[in-house]
């Protein structure tokens, strides 16, 4: 059959093939290159290629300078280079988001139409950290509490940070706005302020009154919160005092009225309110345009907001790739008593994905309170404590002085019933703290646990503690190396070690060099080097030691916990945990004799280990009345569990 | 992709099984393109490992960053709805995490990435029409967008399969502009070997085809599709 007849068959069957090759065979196509002592320059290529895309995110430096550098640098050098290129803090911001459980397409979006950029000005600990790292700074902010707001056109990380500032990132983003330029930008702003102030008039007249008044709360909400906003981006600062604030004062009392009771709130009384204030609102997005001294006081933000980047930070609508969308995406309620956001801590910053465990937990932990179900309590004892930072926030309020508390689902508690929601995260009277509320390590030793009361508490707890470190080093791997890529516990302990060293140093930008020495680290492993890595097998092992015949996904947690008790010919309960053996079907197994002397199957054993980390019986739980990291405990048990399914 | 399509030829029976394959693919459609996990795991099948798609936007951005002269571009957004794009790998939020969705090659998500990379291809394929006016409206945009280098290295091999462009050094210039060193050198030389040898399928049809198939060959390369 000539060819020319087999083309279409070809053509048609060239899905089918593809599907074949992708689905059935994945990496088979050719064969797989093997870590090599000596690179050859295709392979070298490959790695400066990826090495690009992940540190310019997703770009390349043209033909003729990756030749060069190819040819002239090292690796190492390679990788400082790409570091001093501005599009490296997008890659970092974009890790930032990654980290922070808030993965986003796209960084910045291409196109400028049709989109809402009122929530650009949210906070965002991404984008702090990827600007500290970028000027200097401590690459730590990514743990800050308080943030400070992001308008649209300051949200690079290499934005110059006021008038003057020099920072290393000039380059991709020039400096230099015309005067027209900035007046187009505020006439904008000022122009989108006052219309969103005529449309709550227009919206609340053209609505109905209804028993709850749900929609003119709504709309009173939306369209001055979007006065507010555009007025702060085009140059009012906001501060107590100014115009934007007897407004919104005015406002926000009867807004006041929306959260606590709607049927108080009437239409007419929203429009004469909105009436009684609109020549103020004229006056203020007049003054904006026109007023010289207020051009002065807003330079800084004015010319920010003619970045030639105004386009690029792009965060949709919903807001939810700042860290105030943390408080729209885990809303409390009536049931969920903050749990959710709880969850998102400790998921997003420790690593710990609540995996549940039975633990040994002293009687009194749980009492009388949500979740003293055994089974429950294996993840709430320490879940509740972590929800307990945010015992007092809605959405949009503190109710720490108010007396009242309005969850995010409507539901509002009294004083009285305030009190008794409180309570359920205090101690009793007579104890050294008021309230049960912090990270809990270890349920049974509390010495280990780190308590506190408010939200800075915790932004200080997450600042210190080496769990978030190596949470962060963890994420770091999975980013740069893949995200089911199986990593030597020991190597990225090391790793985490240098976030550890910064944490302690004076120096205001030793966090940000420790992430570019971690990155670099991983940017020249061989992990990394290694086309179609094994994601079950290890690369890269910690200075000194080589790889074991123990899984390397778990080996260092063994070392760390288990082996002082089981290892070798004399080891506890006839279970050595350093000595791994696998037959000829692959199944593995541990040295793990029975009262006879007799070596258990696998099954029998990994169901023995299983049962010793996940038991209520404190004389049982293992390590034998010695504390466990959670994450460690439930990376152990998930592994023993997945080899008892193989 | 090429060895395995190099395979199959004039085995006449592929017609058969490759229509069962597409009606097993079509069928399954409503079973395997639910959203996967969060965690995404590897799949393991056969002692290998199947990777995720590397997702629309950043396929989308290499290629834009090889081709396209103006950035930032999406070169293939001209070629599926943005409502499909979900299908293709992105990142949304599922239960206010947020997770890779549709990464993991289904039947859906790879018939998606054929037809828009077959279409891409074939419009800068078309590139080799000497009636410009014949070419569609979307391939006329594409090929407008492109770097001035890029359309050169095309064009050059409009003229296959004159002697003259059947020659490695041309053929390595059009992968490397569009795999760069994605694959290992192996794939290259198996692709370059397969349109250069005296038996090729492709050794005396025109240049437009030749040109669509070369591409077509090199995009649906997974270890360009796929996340390393």
């Amino acid at each position: 059959m000539k060819y020319s007849k087999n083309v279409n068959l070809i053509k048609s069957l060239s899905f089918c093939f593809f599907f074949l090759v992708v689905v059935s065979c994945g990496p088979f196509v050719a064969p797989l290159s093997k870590t090599q002592s000596q690179e050859t320059p295709w392979e070298k290529m490959h790695w400066l290629e990826k090495t690009q895309r992940l540190l310019l995110y997703g770009e390349v430096l043209d033909e003729a300078q990756q030749a060069e550098l190819a040819a002239t640098k090292s690796k190492e050098e390679i990788v400082d280079f790409l570091f001093s290129d501005s599009r490296f803090y997008d890659a970092v911001l974009d890790f930032n988001y990654y980290f922070l459980n808030l993965k986003v397409n796209k960084v910045y979006e291409p196109s400028f139409g049709g989109r809402n950029y009122l929530f650009y000005r949210r906070v965002t600990p991404a984008l702090s950290a990827a600007r500290a790292l970028a000027r200097g700074g401590s690459y730590f902010e990514l743990f800050e509490h308080n943030q400070p707001n992001f308008y649209e056109g300051n949200q690079s990380p290499c934005k110059k940070q006021a008038i003057g500032d020099e920072v290393g990132c000039a380059e991709k983003y020039p400096e230099g706005t015309s005067k027209d330029e900035v007046r187009e930008a505020r006439k904008k702003w000022s122009t989108l302020a006052y219309t969103a102030y005529l449309n709550s008039i227009q919206e609340i007249s053209s609505l109905p009154e209804t028993s709850d008044n749900s929609e003119l709360c709504d709309s009173v909400y939306k369209n001055i919160y979007d006065f507010t906003t555009y007025l702060e981006m085009a140059g009012f600062d906001g501060q107590g005092g100014s115009p934007i604030d007897t407004i919104r004062d005015q406002l926000n009392r009867v807004l006041n009225l929306c959260f606590i009771n709607r049927e108080w709130i009437t239409k007419s009384r929203l429009l004469d309110v909105l009436n009684e204030n609109l020549p103020l609102a004229e006056k203020m997005t007049h003054d904006l345009l026109f007023d010289p001294g207020l051009d002065k006081k807003n330079e800084q933000i004015l010319s920010e907001l003619n970045d030639l980047d105004l386009a690029k930070y792009g965060f949709q609508k919903d807001g939810r790739y700042d860290f105030y969308s943390f408080w729209i995406n885990f809303q409390n309620s009536s049931t969920n008593f903050n749990r959710r956001r709880g969850a998102y801590i400790l998921k997003t910053y420790f690593c710990d994905d609540l995996t549940p465990i039975d633990v040994a937990l002293p009687s009194d932990h749980t009492k009388g309170k949500h979740g003293s179900d055994p089974s429950c309590a294996s993840c709430h004892y320490k879940l509740d404590p972590m929800a307990g930072f945010f015992r007092n926030h809605s959405t949009n309020v503190d109710y720490t002085n108010l007396p009242y508390l309005r969850f995010d689902d409507g539901k509002i508690l009294n004083q009285a019933d305030k009190d008794l929601y409180l309570s359920s995260w205090k101690n009793p009277p007579g104890s050294d703290r008021v309230w049960n509320v912090g990270y809990i390590r270890s349920a049974r030793d509390k010495n280990l646990n780190r308590y506190g009361e408010t939200l800075e508490d915790l932004s200080n707890i997450i600042k210190e503690a080496p769990e978030v470190k190596q949470c962060l080093t963890k994420r770091m791997a999975e980013y740069f190396l893949g995200r089911d890529q199986v990593f030597d516990g020991g190597w990225l302990r090391e790793l985490s070690q240098k976030f550890e060293d910064a944490s302690k140093s004076k120096a205001p930008d030793a966090s940000s060099f420790a992430f570019k020495q971690v990155a670099k680290e991983l940017l020249l492993s061989k992990t990394f080097s290694t086309r179609n890595p094994d994601p079950s097998k290890c690369y890269d092992f910690k200075k000194g030691s080589e790889e074991t015949a123990v899984p390397c996904e778990v080996a260092f947690n063994i070392e760390n916990n288990c082996a002082s008790c089981h290892k070798g010919s004399g080891a506890a309960k006839g279970l050595d945990l350093t000595n791994w053996t696998v037959d000829e079907n692959g199944k593995g197994v541990f040295s793990h004799r029975d009262e006879s002397g007799k070596q258990l199957s696998a099954e029998a054993s990994f169901q023995r280990i299983l049962e010793s980390l996940s038991t209520q019986d404190e004389r049982k739980l293992m390590p034998y009345f010695k504390s466990m990291a959670p994450v460690e405990r439930a990376q152990l048990f998930k592994w023993v569990e997945g080899e008892l399914n193989r | 992709m090429v060895t395995a399509t190099k395979k199959l030829k004039g085995r006449t029976t592929m017609g058969l099984l490759g229509s069962v394959i597409v009606g097993l693919s079509i069928g399954c459609f409503l079973l395997s393109c639910q959203p996967d996990n969060q965690t995404q795991s590897a799949v393991k099948g056969g002692g290998n490992t199947i990777g995720n798609y590397r997702g629309i936007d950043k396929i989308d951005q290499v290629l834009a960053g090889r081709l396209i002269a103006k950035l930032p571009a999406q070169p293939l957004s001209r070629y599926i709805s943005y409502d499909l794009k979900g299908l293709m790998g992105t990142y949304t939020t599922y239960r206010g995490n947020v997770v890779f969705e549709n990464g993991l090659p289904n039947q859906m998500n790879s018939m998606l990435w054929d037809l828009v990379l077959k279409n891409f291809s074939r419009d800068l394929g078309s590139l080799c029409l000497q009636d410009p006016s014949k070419r569609s409206k979307t391939a006329t945009e594409t090929l407008k967008s492109l770097k001035p280098e890029v359309i050169a290295r095309l064009k050059i091999l409009c003229s296959w399969p004159e002697a003259s462009v059947k020659n490695e050094t041309l053929l390595s210039q059009l992968w490397l502009t569009f795999m760069s060193y994605d694959a290992p050198e192996s794939e290259f030389l198996v692709w370059k070997d397969y349109f250069l040898n005296e038996g090729s399928p492709y050794a005396s049809t025109g240049g437009q085809e030749t040109l669509t198939a070369m591409i077509t060959a090199m995009l649906l390369n997974p270890y360009f599709l796929l996340e390393q």
